[in-house]
């Protein structure tokens, strides 16, 4: 699946993301009024109960591009997957334009799904769990055509004795998939275990990363004094973070979609990172991101 | 709804039946939920260093990692359990409402999640609204609520919530009442469709409901209420009849929204005996019991497929 699709891939650019209902402070339409050529499609994260709201259906209706992020299959769960939830995701991709579909790989909800059962974990970084998150994701891809790119979700542990980036290319390779590789869920990951930035990417097959995310995150503490890093989506981005991108973009032949995960800031907050963003991962001549 | 046998049913049933072993690395995923929700349960992990979890056949490498972890990681998010207990008190609405009522503690509903009936859902991958609901219902004698009307209210609201899952457990693909047809001869039989049943409760019941609607519709006006001693109660709660009592029958629509319309006794008895496959005499016999006569159980036949409560089935040799 992977080789017979990603020459065939559009190039994106740098996008924003965005999720079912959220009345985020950036909206997409109007960030690009007033500082164009920032951003080129949008992230739509969602769940088959929820579907597209408004905002997004706006956002294609005018011809920009989309890309759909599921927020409710266990990858790492062969019973989570169900025919509803196959053809109810193919549709909103395909109603999207969405090339690929993407979203965290590990648990979204506990038991079966649904409501009150929400949360995300990691999967539990062992051989076995990569074989059964590949076995999921090959057969998404084959009941729907489309790529599918796990991500390297965030947490406050990680279990399982595998490096996270080790447990992502043995599921890469297994399922014939593409990856979205999160900088700065790595960058968390690197920190748990007391690991550099950039340690285990040597190894990590590149050419499988079609999208990265970036976003910002910062020092958290619990009332009873636990600190951990809060993957809260703020605006300031870590330089652990740009460090993992910096590196990783000029070698990623594949990638298509760098997303800035922001939505919820205050726009003025976001331009210079989307700027920067923009000089290390320029469009290319003749992709255009609009097609309007 | 007429099906071609039941292979294609069976086919996608994927959902882990209670009994499957699941691999090693989705048990421990499941104990980590149960640790998210209930910090008494990590307490209990991390004081007999995994022992705890011995029944579980955990690899002792991987119960040594899991606490060697932080524990103060796992009650990081410390409103978990009550955003989970706001979702199951929406569907358990009035039934919850009654217990706090009568007890007047949150903690009597909060200690779900530190129950077996909690931690068992999880560790077997079933609804959590229906471990709730066992859960209320084993309060019942606890807290001497069997005179309240909360266990008629629950009555109502868990068939409710049973038919949702039903349904939606049925346009997922596994069908749980064809699970009754496992093994039966080939031939027609009529099944309730998914989500289809009845209640039988004391005739105030929805009175009851109602009141309690009015209450925290009154109360939802001002949050601040549960700081105030001179907080209103709910009033003119009635006391349930014990002798007359009517039908309900519950079914839900293709969006999977659930609804109940008082049907007559006989009726509701037809439906709950059809919650099981009948062939066509069994079926015949049942609605005899409705004084019907040929003609009109030709009809009522018809009509009960048209208005999708009674599915016709086709098992055929496989």
């Amino acid at each position: 699946m992977f080789h017979s699709k990603v020459d065939s891939l559009p190039f994106l650019g740098v996008g924003i993301s965005g999720e079912y209902g959220t009345r985020p402070h950036i909206e997409p339409l109007e960030f690009l009024q007033r500082w164009p050529g920032l951003v080129h499609f949008v992230e739509y994260g969602s769940d088959i109960e929820r579907g597209l709201d408004g905002r997004i259906l706006r956002w294609i209706e005018q011809g920009f591009k989309a890309t759909y992020h599921f927020l409710d299959i266990n990858l790492e769960e062969p019973e989570d997957l169900d025919p509803l939830w196959l053809s109810e995701t193919q549709a909103m991709a395909e109603k999207l334009g969405s090339p690929w579909i993407c979203g965290d790989s590990g648990l979204w909800h506990f038991g079966p799904r649904d409501r009150g059962h929400g949360l995300l974990l990691p999967p539990i970084l062992s051989p076995e769990s990569a074989e059964y998150t590949a076995k999921v994701v090959r057969e998404i891809q084959e009941k729907t055509g489309f790529l599918v790119l796990p991500e390297n979700p965030p947490s406050l542990y990680y279990l399982g004795t595998m490096h996270i980036l080790d447990y992502f290319a043995k599921v890469a390779e297994d399922a014939d998939c593409g990856v979205l590789l999160d900088a700065a869920h790595l960058a968390i990951f690197q920190k748990a275990r007391g690991l550099e930035p950039l340690h285990g990417l040597e190894n990590f097959p590149v050419e499988r990363i079609i999208e990265m995310h970036i976003a910002g995150g910062g020092d958290a503490r619990t009332a009873d004094g636990y600190q951990y890093i809060d993957d809260d989506h703020r605006a300031e981005v870590h330089e652990d973070v740009w460090s993992i991108v910096e590196h990783l973009v000029p070698r990623c032949k594949n990638l298509k979609a760098l997303v800035y995960e922001c939505e919820h800031n205050e726009p003025e907050s976001t331009v210079a990172t989307f700027e920067r963003l923009n000089k290390v991962f320029p469009s290319k001549a003749g992709e255009a991101a609009c097609v309007s | 709804m007429s099906r071609e046998g039941h292979e294609e049913a069976l086919f996608v049933d994927r959902a882990e039946k209670p009994g499957t072993v699941a691999p090693d690395f989705m048990i421990l995923q499941r104990v980590v939920v149960r640790m998210l929700f209930d910090p008494a349960f990590v307490t209990r992990v991390y004081e007999s260093e995994g022992a705890e979890l011995d029944g579980l056949n955990l690899p002792k490498d991987a119960v040594q990692q899991l606490i060697a972890n932080d524990r103060r990681l796992w009650n990081a998010d410390r409103l978990r359990r009550r955003r989970a207990l706001k979702i199951l008190m929406e569907e358990f609405r009035i039934s919850s409402a009654l217990v706090l009522l009568h007890t007047n503690k949150l903690a009597v509903l909060d200690a779900f999640f530190s129950s077996g009936f909690f931690h068992e859902s999880v560790q077997q991958r079933q609804y959590m609204a229906p471990a709730f609901r066992a859960y209320l219902e084993s309060l019942i004698e606890r807290h001497a609520l069997g005179d309240t009307g909360f266990p008629e209210v629950l009555l109502l609201e868990g068939g409710l919530a049973e038919s949702r899952r039903e349904l939606k457990d049925a346009r997922r693909g596994w069908d749980r009442l064809l699970d009754k047809t496992r093994g039966m001869e080939p031939g027609a039989y009529f099944l309730c469709a998914p989500g289809v049943m009845s209640v039988e409760i004391p005739n105030n019941t929805l009175e009851l409901i109602s009141r309690m609607e009015e209450y925290l519709f009154e109360s939802s006006l001002i949050p601040a209420l549960a700081l105030c001693d001179d907080a209103p109660k709910p009033q003119g709660i009635p006391t349930l009849n014990s002798e007359a009592r009517d039908c309900y029958l519950i079914e839900g629509d293709e969006s999977g929204k659930v609804d109940f319309n008082k049907v007559e006794k006989r009726f509701a008895e037809l439906i709950d005996s059809c919650r099981a496959p009948k062939n066509e005499r069994q079926l015949r016999r049942e609605l005899r019991k409705l004084d019907l006569s040929r003609e009109q159980i030709k009809q009522m036949t018809h009509a009960l497929k048209n208005a999708g409560i009674l599915r016709r089935l086709v098992i055929q040799k496989v």
